[in-house]
Order: C-alpha cells, then sequence, then structure tokens
C-alpha cells in the first residue's frame, strides 16, 4: 500500500518537481498537488492522504491558517511545511499552528522520503534556529506559556546551542531515542499552547 | 473638374448660411432662451453699464451650463468696456466670474490671480457679500493644491464675514460647511460632523437645497470615515436625490463617488464600481478634470481589490496623469501606493519599491502635522474672536456693565495666555510627531524591503531545489551520470547553501561569535556524523561576549568548514577535535583528526590549505598547519580581536 502525499506549493517549478520525484518511488504516491490552499479543507476531505506537503507562504491564505484549518477537524493528520529558510518566525508559527514538522526546500532532493517515513514514526525534527525562537518566545508575556518540564527545557537550550541529538543524547546520558520523544513532547505542547489560545481568544470575542 | 467641385462646394456654403441664418426650432433650448434676451440686451447697449452688466450676466449663463471659454470669453469683454469707463463694481463681477470659470478648468493659479484682483476690488467697494465668496473660492483652491492652513483661512474669513456682517444663512451654512470639510480632512471627525450638522441644520431651515445636499454629502463622508457605513449610505442617497432634482451634474457625479466609496468599503465591489463608473461618466462629459483622477483612481483601486491587476494598472496610470495635471497631490499619492502594491502582488519588485520610495517622499511633503497645529491655533483664536464679539453684545445692557468689563478682561487675559501654550505645546508636538512619523516611515520602508527580499528568497530558493531535483531524476532516468547533470546537481546544491549562509550572516542576531558557534556545531554534526566519525567540540565560556565583524566571520567560518570537510573526506579519520578558546587579545581555533594526514600530491587538498592560508591573512591572523601520514592532521588558526 502506497503512501498518500498531498502536496500544496505555490512555485510551480517545484511542485512540478515534487511531483515528479515522488513518481520515482514506489513507495509513495501523489494523491493531488494545489498551487494554494484556499480549498485545503475540501481537497484533504477528498483525496484523504497519509502525510501533507505544505509551503508556508502562500499568495491569498498562508499555509499557517490553512494548517489550523486542518487541525479543527483532524488531529493526527501529519503536516510537514516546506520552508526555504528555518530561522523564519513563520515555522515557529507554523508549529505552534498544528504541524507536525518541517522540511527545507534545499534538503528536498536528499531528504523528503526520509523526513515523510519519520513523521509517520511519530517523529519532529528541530532545529537549533527553532529552539531559540520556541525559548525567545517563552520571555514574554508568562515565564512558562508551555508547561514545559525543567528536562524539556534543558533539552531545548542544549539544542539551541547547536547540539545535534546525538551529542545531547551523549551530554545527558539518554540513548537518541529519548531525546527524540522528548522533542515530540515539546512540539505536542506548542500544539496544544496554540489551541487554548484560540479558545480564549474566541471567548475573548464573544465577550467584546 | 475643378470647377464643378468649386461649384458644389459653394452650394454646401448656401445651405449652411441658410440653415444657420432661419432660427431652426430644433435648436431652441429652455436655457437657450436666457442666454438669447441677454444676447439682445448687450447688442442694445453696447458701452453702457446696462451692456457690461448684462455681458457678466451672460458669463454667468455660460458658466452654469459649463461652457467656462464662452464664460471667459464674455467677462473679458465685460471687463474691457468696465475698465473702460471704470465701472468698479462691474470690474471686480467680471473678476470672480473668470476666476470661477479658470477654478472649474483646473487653472488654480490664474484662478487665484483672478480672485485676489477681485478681492481688492470688494474691499474697496466694501462688498462683502462678494468678499466672502471669493475668500470661499480661494479656500476651494488651496484645499485643491493640498495647502490645508491657506484653505482654512480663508474659509474662517468667509465664516467670519457671514456671521459678523451678513447674517446670510446661505453663506453662513457654505462656511460652516466648508470649515467641516477641513476638520474631516484632518481628521478631527466629531468636530467636522458638527459643523457638518450645523451647517445641514441652517440649509434645512432656510430650504437651501442645493446646500442641503452638499452638507449631506459631507456628513456621509464623516459617517464614512467613522465607519457608520449605513448611515453615511442615507445621507448620501439624500444627496444624491437633490442633487439629480436640482440638475447639478458635477454634485451628482460627486456623490456617486462617495457611494460607489461605500459599497467599497463594505467589500460589495460590483455595486461600487457601477457607482464608479457612473461618476466617471458624468465628470468625462462635464470635463471635470478634478474628479476624473479620483474616479479613475477609484475604478482602479476597486480592480486591484477584484485582483484584476491589467485593468487596475490601467486605470490608475489615467488617475496619475490626470491628476498630476492639475496638482492633485492626493490622487498622486494613492497612485503611488497603489501602483506599488499591485507591482509587488505581480512580484515585479523593482517597480514596486520605485513607487513604494515615491509615495514615501510624497507623503513627507504633505506632512500634516504642520497644518494640524496651524489649524488649531486658528480654530481657537476664531472661536476666541468670537466670544469676545458676543461679550461686547452683553455690554450693552447697562446694570450689567461694570461687571461683564472686569469679566472681559479676564477673559481676554486666560485666552492670551492659552494661546501661547497652546503654540508651545504644539511646537513640540509637532517635532515629536514629526520625527516619529519619519522613523514610523522608515520601518513601513523596512519591512516593505524585507517582505520583498522573502518573497525573492522563496522564489529562488524554491527554484533551486527544484533545479537540484530535476537533475537527479535525470540521473536517474536516463541511467546517465554524466558529468554535467552532477555539476548541475552539485551547483544548484552549493547555491543554496550560500544563500543560507549569506541570509543567517545578515541577520543582526547572528554577529556574535557565539551564533557561530552554534552553526558550525550544527555543520560539523551534518558532516561527521552520518559517517560515524566522533567528536569533540569544546569551546570557552568566555566567548559569548565576543562580537566579529562580518568579514572575520565570514572567514573562519569558511576555513572550519574546510578543515571539517577534509577531516570528513580525504583522512579517513574517526575522530576529530574541534577547540575554540580566547586568549589575551586573539581568538584560537584548533582542529585536529587522527586520520591519514595529507598527501604533498593531492592538489585539491594544497588548494584548500591555501585558501586557509590565505583566509586567515585576510584576517590578520596566524595560520598553521602540521600534518604527517598515520599522524593525523592540525590546523591553527589565531586571530587578534580589536
Amino acid at each position: 500500500m502506497e503512501i498518500q502525499l498531498l502536496v500544496f506549493e505555490d512555485n510551480d517549478l517545484l511542485r512540478e518537481s515534487l511531483a515528479s520525484l515522488v513518481a520515482l518511488s514506489p513507495e509513495f504516491k501523489l494523491a493531488a498537488a494545489y498551487p494554494n490552499v484556499l480549498h485545503a479543507r475540501e481537497q484533504v476531505f477528498q483525496h484523504q492522504p497519509d502525510v501533507v506537503l505544505m509551503d508556508i507562504d502562500m499568495p491569498g491564505r498562508t499555509g499557517i491558517e490553512a494548517v489550523k484549518e486542518i487541525r479543527t477537524f483532524n488531529s493526527q493528520l501529519p503536516v510537514i511545511m516546506l520552508t526555504v529558510f528555518d530561522d523564519n518566525i513563520h515555522v515557529l508559527e507554523a508549529i505552534k499552528a498544528g504541524a507536525s514538522g518541517y522540511l527545507l526546500k534545499k534538503h528536498i532532493s536528499t531528504k523528503l522520503f526520509d523526513a515523510i517515513t519519520e513523521v509517520l514514526e511519530g517523529g519532529a525534527p528541530m532545529s537549533p534556529s527553532i529552539a531559540r525562537m520556541v525559548i525567545s518566545s517563552m520571555q514574554k508575556p508568562t515565564e512558562n506559556p508551555y508547561q514545559l518540564t525543567p528536562k524539556e527545557k534543558e533539552i531545548l537550550t542544549a539544542l539551541s546551542s547547536g547540539n545535534s541529538y546525538k551529542l545531547i543524547a551523549a551530554q545527558f546520558n539518554n540513548s537518541i531515542d529519548t531525546v527524540r520523544s522528548h522533542i515530540k513532547k515539546i512540539y505536542e505542547k506548542l500544539h496544544v499552547h496554540s489551541q487554548t489560545e484560540a479558545v480564549s481568544k474566541a471567548i475573548n470575542e464573544r465577550l467584546v | 473638374m475643378l470647377v464643378y467641385s468649386l461649384l458644389s462646394s459653394m452650394k454646401i456654403v448656401r445651405i449652411l448660411l441658410i440653415i444657420i441664418l432661419i432660427p431652426n426650432p430644433l435648436l431652441v433650448v429652455a436655457q437657450r432662451s436666457a442666454i438669447d434676451s441677454v444676447l439682445r440686451i448687450i447688442t442694445a447697449h453696447k458701452d453702457d453699464s446696462i451692456g457690461v452688466n448684462a455681458l457678466n450676466e451672460l458669463g454667468t449663463l455660460y458658466y452654469q451650463k459649463g461652457d467656462h471659454d464662452s464664460s471667459i470669453l464674455a467677462h473679458r469683454k465685460a471687463l474691457s468696456i468696465a475698465n473702460l469707463y471704470g465701472y468698479r463694481h462691474q470690474i471686480y463681477d467680471a473678476y470672480q466670474g473668470i476666476s470661477l470659470s479658470l477654478l472649474w478648468q483646473a487653472k488654480y493659479d490664474s484662478a487665484k490671480l483672478y480672485l485676489l484682483k477681485a478681492e481688492f476690488s470688494a474691499k474697496e467697494n466694501k462688498d462683502y457679500s462678494s468678499l466672502a465668496t471669493i475668500y470661499n473660492s480661494l479656500g476651494n483652491i488651496f484645499v485643491q493644491e493640498g495647502n490645508k492652513a491657506e484653505a482654512l483661512k480663508n474659509y474662517i474669513q468667509t465664516a467670519k464675514i457671514q456671521d459678523s456682517i451678513l447674517h446670510d444663512p446661505l453663506g453662513q451654512s457654505g462656511a460652516l460647511a466648508n470649515i467641516g470639510n477641513i476638520q474631516y480632512q484632518m481628521g478631527n471627525l466629531d468636530k467636522a460632523l458638527s459643523y457638518a450638522r450645523q451647517a445641514q441644520e441652517i440649509s434645512a431651515t432656510n430650504s437651501l437645497g442645493k446646500n442641503l445636499a452638499y452638507t449631506s454629502q459631507l456628513t456621509g463622508r464623516i459617517y464614512r470615515k467613522q465607519k457608520k457605513l449605513d448611515e453615511a449610505l442615507i445621507e448620501y442617497e439624500r444627496a444624491l436625490k437633490q442633487y439629480l432634482k436640482m440638475g447639478f451634474r458635477r454634485e451628482a457625479s460627486e456623490t456617486y463617488l462617495g457611494i460607489g466609496n461605500i459599497y467599497f468599503d463594505k467589500n460589495d465591489f460590483n455595486n461600487a464600481q457601477k457607482n464608479y463608473k457612473v461618476a466617471l461618466e458624468i465628470s468625462k462629459a462635464i470635463s471635470n478634470v478634478s474628479m476624473l483622477g479620483m474616479t479613475y483612481s477609484a475604478i482602479g483601486i476597486t480592480f486591484q481589490n477584484l485582483k484584476n491587476y491589467q485593468s487596475a494598472i490601467l486605470y490608475v496610470d489615467s488617475a496619475y496623469v490626470a491628476a498630476k495635471k492639475i496638482n492633485d497631490q492626493y490622487t498622486v499619492l494613492d497612485a503611488y501606493e497603489v501602483l506599488s502594491q499591485i507591482y509587488a502582488s505581480e512580484k515585479k519588485y523593482k517597480e514596486s519599491l520605485s513607487y513604494f520610495q515615491k509615495f514615501a517622499d510624497l507623503k513627507d511633503s504633505l506632512n500634516d502635522s504642520e497644518n494640524k497645529a496651524i489649524v488649531e491655533e486658528l480654530e481657537i483664536r476664531y472661536q476666541n474672536e468670537k466670544k469676545a464679539a458676543e461679550v461686547e453684545l452683553l455690554k450693552s445692557e447697562q446694570e450689567l456693565q461694570s461687571v461683564l468689563l472686569s469679566k472681559q478682561r479676564a477673559n481676554l487675559t486666560i485666552t492670551i495666555v492659552l494661546l501661547i501654550s497652546v503654540i508651545i505645546i504644539s511646537t513640540l508636538l509637532i517635532n515629536r510627531y514629526r520625527v516619529m512619523n519619519r522613523m514610523k516611515r522608515q520601518a513601513e520602508l523596512e519591512s516593505m524591503r524585507q517582505n520583498i527580499a522573502r518573497d525573492l528568497h522563496d522564489d529562488i530558493g524554491s527554484t533551486l531545489s527544484s533545479i537540484n531535483i530535476m537533475s537527479q531524476l535525470a540521473m536517474k532516468e536516463t541511467g546517465n551520470d554524466s558529468l554535467q547533470l552532477q555539476k548541475i546537481a552539485a551547483y544548484s546544491s552549493t547555491m543554496m547553501e550560500s544563500m543560507s549562509d549569506m541570509v543567517w550572516s545578515i541577520s543582526p542576531r547572528n554577529d556574535s561569535l557565539e551564533q557561530m558557534v552554534v552553526k558550525m556545531k550544527e555543520f560539523a554534526a551534518e558532516i561527521l556524523e552520518p559517517k560515524n566519525i566522533q567528536y569533540d567540540f569544546s569551546t570557552d565560556q568566555t566567548l559569548s561576549t565576543i562580537s566579529l565583524d562580518v568579514e572575520k566571520r565570514k572567514n573562519l567560518f569558511l576555513i572550519f568548514k574546510e578543515a571539517i570537510n577534509n577531516a570528513a573526506k580525504y583522512s579517513e579519520a574517526s575522530n576529530v577535535d574541534i577547540h575554540i578558546t580566547r586568549e589575551n587579545g586573539s581568538l584560537n581555533m584548533l582542529i585536529t583528526d587522527n586520520g591519514n594526514g595529507f598527501d604533498a600530491n593531492n592538489t585539491t587538498a594544497g588548494n584548500g590549505l591555501n585558501n586557509m592560508r590565505a583566509r586567515a591573512q585576510a584576517m590578520k591572523g596566524r595560520w598553521q598547519h602540521q600534518s604527517e601520514p598515520g599522524r593525523g592532521t592540525s590546523i591553527a588558526v589565531k586571530i587578534p580581536l580589536t
């Protein structure tokens, strides 16, 4: 059974290249590719993909909004954001909106299938830049808005200073898998944070 | 042949003469009869004041028809005769008439000239009602030119005359409406609404049809600014009905424009466009140059919102041309802004940025804060003079005379003190506002640049990635590992790395040595871990205080990259050690591995070494390299920290 992919990417050339790349792999199949996310909801319903690949910056409606919408009716569907740079605040926002992970566009040709497989197995990639952004977003307005445990904070700090998963594992005397699951936990807390934010925002608006 | 055509053309001329000389009943229109009767008076009274009056009257009739060239001609004739015989009142009437037509033709400088001449005559004649009209017209011109301070001065003059001398409800409502208009443009919406309401009431009470329409239009405009769209629509409809009933086409077209704006605000673009197009047709028909610019602009912006960029650009361009002709700065400003946005949407960044800069520069020169303070000051002066006048009236009552005298003195003193403090405060506010405005605009420009940069990078990054993917697919599909395809894959990959590095190093967050170490660790992990090479990365605590300039960062990082790449590719090492430390005034980087050492015959490695040496020297640092087959390699760089 092939893994069904749904792609949202506004750059025509990249969308076509992705299609060709997937076509060459026997394990994956491209269900459909769209240049915008204006009808993402219907399209996800229609194609029932296993994984969604989504560009962050798109005209008309951003990937972040689309991810938020998808999470309102499907909290399990893996969504991988495609982005050129990972030190872009939008990546953090996408994660908080519910993205399962991200992939740098410069790594597509070499790491696309690994990234998809990793996400399907429950993994969640994080880079030093993202870790640093999470940390700096924790300074305001409350001390610990994501309710991270001390261990999670330590791992986040280690990540932000550039240590790889391997180094962190060595540093804390854990296995790499343990480190990975910690990071996955951090992701989930980022998601929840955005959900609670969304709820309180809604309440505020109704009160107003 | 020639004779025949000559004869036939003469025949045509004869026919035409017959048509002209015999009064053609089809040509008689109601207005025409008024003009005819005036023309008859003129022919009867060639050189006296009645004739001159008639000529001025003729000018006014043509003006009402919208035939401004004829109007100016008639007034000019009146002027020359009146000058000859010294008919002062008629001279000034002619000046007035000419200036009004020039105003409609948007020849503002000439209009001003005649108005100032008229002002002089009117003052001589103590003709206050004319004076009020003159100041009003001058105010209108200044508004069109964007000089609000001068405009308000003139409107206030009008209001003063109306209020104190003339007690003319028509004039007064007009003056109040004009002040309300200026207040609206300055953004003082509550004041504007109160003036507009006052004017509306006076118009309604005195059954002043046109003023009622105009003040309803103004009120509608203010409601729109306050986002009370439904109320605004009601006022506009009221105004429109009145204008159409009275046959005032220019004003009707303005109202259509206003209604279009409301629909625009409601995002009902189709209805907006409908109303705009009606406004455009009327403006074209009556050659109302100043409206053309605004209407084109409105249609253009609506197309922009409908994402029909081609049509949008066409209309906005027309708006720009029309507005530039008559020096309508505000429409030019709008045009610049919209064009910048449209080009950005079409990813034509160069054009977009150039229009944005034009927009920013023009906005600066139209800075409202200067005008705002002067407007406030003038308004206070007007209100205070008004109050002083009212107190004067009370003075006439005997019993209160002495009490009121002292009261007035106190008022006057307080007024003067208030005025001085207002001037001081407003000067301080102006400066602060200006500085903040400039910073805000720079921030806007900066954010726009960053948006453009980000879009560019997204495009470039996506395309490079595609090239990389396609070259790899090509190699797989054809089973052809051609060198060219490999190069394409390699270079596109390198380019994406360089782009990442470039953007990373530009960001001000990353100018510390600490951040560079983060990057180095990432790089080391990426290269060494897949090959299962153990590595140790140790750094001083003190590094967090050091910051390096861009050149040094670049060179140091590239040396590092080269060294790690060598260790991974050529040395077959199993262990790499990296130490970055600080020692007095210099920074040390030491990279050692337990590999094969350098082969002296390997030219690629040799080039790499030379590069590293050159980079170290560029940093005014020292470079040392030790290598022995079987004993590993060590590379040391020491650079001064100044």
